[in-house]
């Protein structure tokens, strides 16, 4: 990089500096402990937990945390509820933060920090801040700096596919280049902040790869000690030294426990098969005390009578909303400003109509969810041809019959007339048929009584047969 | 003593011009500079390559262990980038310590490259360059997303010193290229592009270099436009140092780069007049022999050429590597191509080779047409591989399962066509009305007013209905009828009027008088159509936008018939319920399209602009803008304009399919209807609220002009732009009109304001529209016209 001019970033690292994190209500316990630990390490800094949540009492949860709390929906973000329908949890929380760092733009912010929940502070952020001051208005942290190989997960190939960058830190300079970006990329999180990697698509964290492009003056700090997570411990090597640990030899500055379990000792990370407890050396005593720290704020929360609950995992009637009915949300309803209330009313939403994209006399049978879960089941689609009237009310059946739970999906993103066909006249032979792929569907319900070859028979059964021998009640 | 460096290309013999021209124009610039060709090919035999200004070096030289794998495993595109790391490395092996740069064949040197230099002197070990510098989200082609695709630096150029991190970045890099230098998007990769994504993650000394100047191609003029100073070139702010002339077309002199959809060459301002030079530098360089210069690994020993297929099933089932001498891989092999795939389970009825796969793998159309999992469609599929697919696809008849030379029999007579115009007489005085008659869309309910006017005025009709894929149909309504008319009407456009008339049998189509109706939204009617003219006697057209476009083209009869305006009776209180407005007195401003047919033609953006501006506070002004669409969200730009839309107050978005009564009632529930379009062939939606007494404001451009005057309307006045590739199709050479987006702010404020305009703009409207488009007026234009055909033909 070349020298900054020495009057460049004036007034950029001047305001106060703002680190901040977003989480749900289910992540509270790590987000308590990322706050103690940059309360600890960066005692000057305003610290803010963004709420991707509803919260009856956000002053409870300001005082659990120890830092102040903002309600997601205060962000400057039209569409803040229907992107609490459009995508999962993943995804929604992810989806806020360029809007969080306008925020903190508009708020005066001289340097903007934002750090995932799941990660711990051991030192201040002093190469961050020392970037900034030298004229940098973005930091980011490469996920790897050296090869990794294509024998484990994740492999390299995976890394380019999701990011380059990992996005649980960024730093932004409040400066008019940094706001731009910001802007750009926030343009992408009302529609286009999705797991969808054949198009190039990884929540928020893949636009970041155009970071260095689009923002001048991009630091990419590949400082050791930021940012250590699994993806990199095989290149930085955990040690305790006389004054807290190091990574690969130079200060640890921060962990990202991401994929972490609580409440297994003998596990690094769900989302990787690279790194094992093992293989932690003298790191393990960072995972053992953090997962103790979470142990004792999961604790306090129940104390401090916080519902841990996602409030945007259901409908206003209580129905959960599988990832299935998120996915047909995002199909059929383009990105709106509308309040709470409507977004999450079942009844008006998509749900239970008849499917756009059929065109025959049954197309009223097939609710969206219905033709989603058939569009990702190869099986399904050789044994039923939905686009034919007559298979189409066979596959109806079949998902009355057994398949809605078989696949866990409720009753309400069914349409109603599906079950009624139900009642219709039937053959003794047909009646044995639908018999018998109850008493298979049952076998997999009472499965803790079966052993497990019976078990996997129902499930195959309900899976493979169930929809053939549906399909021959109607079709005859 | 300055470090040395080598300049370096790679190309085949084909693009040996190319190598020539980006020599020519570097040593101009630096004279002294050291330049090396590392040819992915066999130099020619009729090639001395001592008379060449500069050294070439040949890719199998290069000391890569699995070469024949590489040369027979990737095509000649490929290939070209596969071996770029083993070129480096190759520099740096002869002289240790010293800089390589490598410039794309097709790129064009106008200043020396001294930056790089001093990037370098500042302790530089890799130097890249983006592909651009400011966001690509403007709806055309290449976009941000297909940026993050295929890597966010451009790989026509690599700048790299000596040094540990960039000797370890090569020795990745070239790993990954033995196999994996592949356009699989979906994969995350993109040839050798795609993984210098790390390079700034790998290599500590990494620069990313944004002087503007350098590798200015099609994917960052929109940052810096290229502009002449006598005779220095500048991009943007900088000196313009190199050119990329990516997907050049020296044939055509509109196209700037056929990658692309957003420039044609007239839109590139001073940056054309380099195109020009460039062309002629390539000419000059005999482009024209050169490009016809044979591949050495694009066929086998045989000389049968290795179609990409044989390299998709080669790929397949070798993953890794092979180390195989040259002779053997490139040795013809059908039994590899015609085992049966080993990636699908089921064989039964039909086996499906490894190469029918690739070929069924590789097109939509057949893996829409054809569920290989079924034993129906397996068999349907060898059939037509056997038939029509194995020869369409230049695979040799070796790769045919079962395949035996043919017997010598003589050629069967061709069928005659459609093209056969004789009428006869002694068919009965009716009409054959072919369209979408039961589709529930704009289309079959344009179809569906034909036939009622045609009625209203006596005329006899028989219908021939049409289905249409992803609509509803309409369960009820009349049948088809058999029965023979003289006139046959077919309600499809041009490009489905040749398809349409294929699917009739003969007796249903021969000795008729063909008549087509034509729709066209732009200024010039498309090259491409007019051989469909030739199963017609004469064309129909709505408006006389559309009939100066056919006519221009086409020299058959031209009627201007109109589609008919029925104004089906709506409840304005449910329409607005629907919309969820409560209070009456709001003014509703309506605005429609459909996400299927081209966004930016319709103009949604304008509307959000200038409903935006003229009211900023729309709560206190008691206005609301509806956004009235429907159709998939799968584009970017669709998603866009929602997205923008939930941004401006007071914007309400109903986003569904309206059928009949619904359509009805929103449009009875508006109060202005506004088109900011910026081309239509008839306008429609325009005319149905105007017969419905309601306000359009529409730009006073193409089809709606012939309805649409000061006193029944706002029309908006414009300017002419030319078409970008992207914005339409057939867009080469067009103009449409860019609405006066300040003009539309202030006919909505007046509107807000003045309830009598807005009366008495609307009564006109429906005054109009009823004398110009009621039902029994069109139905008595087109009597009169097929009276006139039948005593002609009878």
């Amino acid at each position: 990089m070349p020298p900054a001019p020495l009057f460049a970033s004036q007034g950029a690292h001047e305001g106060p500096r703002q680190i901040f994190t977003i989480c749900s209500k289910n992540y509270l316990p790590l987000a308590r402990e990322l706050a103690a630990s940059v309360l600890e390490h960066e005692p000057s800094a305003r610290v803010t937990v963004i709420l991707s949540d509803e919260a009856d009492d956000v002053s409870a949860i300001s005082d659990y945390l120890g830092v102040s709390c903002l309600p997601g929906r205060e962000l400057p973000l039209p569409t803040y509820y229907d992107m609490a329908m459009r995508y999962d949890i993943v995804e929604f929380n992810t989806a806020l933060k360029p809007a969080a760092f306008l925020h903190f733009m508009d708020k005066g912010a001289g340097s903007i920090v934002y750090l995932d929940p799941d990660i711990q502070l051991h030192r201040p952020l002093t190469d961050v801040w020392d970037a900034i001051a030298e004229g940098a208005q973005g930091v980011i942290t490469p996920h790897i700096c050296q090869p990794l190989d294509m024998e484990k997960n994740p492999t390299e190939l995976k890394i380019m596919r999701t990011g380059i960058y990992n996005l649980g830190f960024a730093a932004l300079a409040n400066t008019e280049d940094a706001r731009k970006f910001a802007e750009w990329w926030g343009r992408r999180m009302p529609a286009d902040c999705r797991v969808d990697l054949d198009a190039g698509v990884f929540v928020d964290q893949k636009y970041v790869d155009l970071m260095p492009s689009y923002l001048p003056r991009t630091k990419i700090l590949r400082h050791p000690g930021y940012n250590v997570a699994y993806w990199n411990l095989a290149h930085r090597p955990l040690a305790r030294a006389t004054n807290g640990f190091t990574a690969a030899g130079q200060p640890l500055v921060f962990m990202h426990f991401s994929g972490i379990r609580e409440d297994k000792a003998d596990f690094v990370s769900v989302h990787q098969d690279r790194v094992s407890v093992a293989d932690l050396g003298e790191g393990r005593a960072l995972f053992d005390a953090y997962r103790e720290k979470l142990r004792g704020n999961r604790k306090a929360l129940k104390e401090a009578g916080i519902a841990a609950k996602y409030a945007y995992g259901q409908f206003l009637t209580g129905e959960e909303i599988p990832k299935l009915v998120r996915t047909v949300y995002a199909k059929s309803v383009p990105p709106s400003a509308k309040p709470f209330e409507e977004v999450f009313d079942l009844a008006k939403g998509p749900f239970n109509q008849g499917a756009t994209g059929i065109t025959h006399k049954n197309q009223h049978l097939i609710s969206p969810v219905m033709a989603d879960l058939w569009l990702r089941k190869p099986h399904l689609q050789v044994a039923f041809n939905i686009r034919n009237a007559k298979e189409a009310k066979a596959y109806a059946l079949w998902f009355v019959e057994t398949g809605y739970r078989e696949w866990d999906i409720a009753p309400a993103f069914i349409p109603k007339a599906a079950f009624a066909l139900t009642d219709e006249k039937r053959s003794v032979r047909a009646r044995m048929a639908v018999f018998t792929m109850k008493l298979m569907e049952k076998a997999k319900f009472f499965a803790f009584m079966y052993p497990k070859p019976v078990r996997r028979a129902a499930t195959r059964f309900n899976r493979r047969v169930a929809p053939q021998l549906a399909k021959r009640i109607k079709t005859r | 003593m300055a470090t040395p460096t080598t300049y370096f290309t790679i190309c085949s013999a084909n693009y040996m011009p190319f190598a020539r021209t980006l020599h020519a124009s570097l040593t101009r610039h630096q004279p002294d500079a050291r330049f090396v060709l590392f040819l992915a090919d066999i130099v020619p035999d009729d090639l001395d390559a001592n008379d060449l200004p500069f050294d070439v070096v040949e890719a199998r030289t290069l000391g890569i262990e699995t070469f024949p794998d590489m040369a027979f495993r990737y095509d000649i595109m490929e290939f070209n980038t596969a071996i770029k790391p083993f070129c480096f490395q190759k520099v740096f092996r002869d002289q240790p310590g010293s800089r390589a740069v490598y410039l794309d064949p097709d790129i064009y040197v106008t200043a020396p490259l001294t930056r790089l230099d001093e990037v370098f002197d500042e302790g530089a070990e890799l130097i890249l360059t983006p592909h651009a510098l400011a966001p690509l989200d403007d709806g055309y082609d290449p976009d941000d997303r297909r940026i993050m695709q295929t890597g966010s630096y451009n790989l026509g150029f690599a700048a790299m010193a000596h040094a540990t991190d960039t000797e370890r970045l090569l020795g990745w890099w070239a790993d990954h290229m033995r196999t994996r230098c592949l356009n699989a998007l979906p994969m995350g990769i993109f040839v050798d592009q795609k993984f210098m994504d790390m390079a700034p993650a790998f290599v500590e000394q990494a620069h990313i270099l944004r002087h503007r100047g350098y590798n200015v191609a099609y994917w960052n003029l929109h940052e810096r436009p290229v502009a002449r100073q006598g005779d220095q070139y500048t991009a943007g702010s900088d000196p313009l140092v190199f050119f990329h002339f990516s997907g050049v077309d020296r044939k055509n002199a509109e196209v700037f780069s056929r990658h692309q959809n957003r420039y044609t060459a007239a839109d590139i301002g001073d940056a054309r007049e380099l195109l020009e030079e460039y062309k002629a530098a390539l000419a000059s360089h005999d482009e024209d022999h050169w490009r016809r210069v044979p591949y050495a690994y694009g066929t086998h020993k045989d000389g049968r050429p290795i179609a990409d297929f044989m390299r998709k099933v080669y790929r397949r089932v070798h993953e890794d590597a092979l180390s195989v001498d040259e002779d053997g891989l490139f040795t013809f092999n059908p039994t590899l191509y015609n085992h049966r795939s080993d990636t699908l389970l089921d064989h039964q009825g039909a086996e499906i080779t490894r190469i029918m796969h690739e070929v069924w793998r590789m097109r939509t159309d057949l893996r829409t047409a054809f569920d290989l999992r079924r034993e129906r469609d397996r068999k349907d599929f060898a059939a037509w591989y056997r038939k029509d697919g194995a020869a369409q696809h230049g695979l040799p008849p070796e790769l045919i399962p079962g395949y035996e030379p043919p017997a010598d029999t003589p050629d069967a007579e061709e069928p005659k066509g459609p093209t056969d115009l004789d009428v006869d007489p002694s068919l009965p005085e009716a009409v054959t009305l072919v369209g979408y008659l039961k589709t529930e869309s704009g289309v079959g309910e344009a179809a569906r007013n034909k036939e009622a006017a045609l009625r209203s005025a006596g005329v006899q009709v028989h219908r021939r209905t049409l289905r249409a894929e992803g609509f509803a149909n309409l369960e009820d309504g009349e049948e088809d009828s058999l029965e023979d008319a003289r006139i046959l009407y077919l309600h499809v456009n041009a490009d489905r009027t040749l398809g349409t008339l294929g699917t009739l049998s003969e007796k249903e189509r021969l000795g008729r008088y063909r008549i087509g109706y034509w729709a066209w939204e732009l200024r010039t009617f498309p090259s491409h159509w007019v051989a469909a003219a030739d199963g017609l006697h004469e064309i129909w057209v709505p408006s006389r936008f559309v009939r100066d476009a056919v006519a221009e083209r086409i020299d058959k009869p031209i009627t201007l018939i109109p589609h008919p305006v029925v104004i089906n009776p709506g409840d304005r209180a449910k329409g607005r319920a629907a919309m969820g407005l409560d209070d009456p007195e709001t003014l509703a401003v309506a605005t429609v399209f459909d996400t299927r047919s081209f966004i930016k033609r319709k103009n949604p953006m304008g509307a959000l602009e200038a409903f935006r501006r003229a009211f900023p506070d729309p709560k206190k002004s008691n206005v609301r803008l509806i956004l009235k669409s429907h159709g998939p969200l799968d584009s970017d730009l669709a998603r866009q304009v929602f997205a923008e839309a939930a941004g401006v107050p007071g914007v309400i978005v109903k986003h569904q399919v309206m059928t009949g009564q619904d359509m009805a009632d929103f449009m009875e529930g508006i109060d202005v209807l506004l088109s900011p379009h910026r081309a239509e062939g008839f306008g429609l939606n325009i005319a149905e609220a105007m017969g419905r007494g309601k306000v359009a404001i529409a730009t006073n451009w193409s089809g709606n002009t012939d309805f649409m005057t000061s006193t029944n309307s706002v029309p908006i006045d414009f300017s002419l732009r030319s078409l970008a590739p992207g914005d339409y199709p057939f867009a080469e050479g067009q103009m449409w009109a860019e609405p006066n987006i300040d003009q539309i702010v202030h006919a909505l404020r007046d509107l807000a304001e003045d309830i009598a305009l807005q009366q008495k703009l609307g009564q006109e409207a429906a005054v109009t529209i009823g004398e110009q488009f009621g039902l029994e007026r069109i139905g008595s234009l087109s009597k009169a016209r097929i009276d006139a055909i039948l005593t002609a033909t009878g």
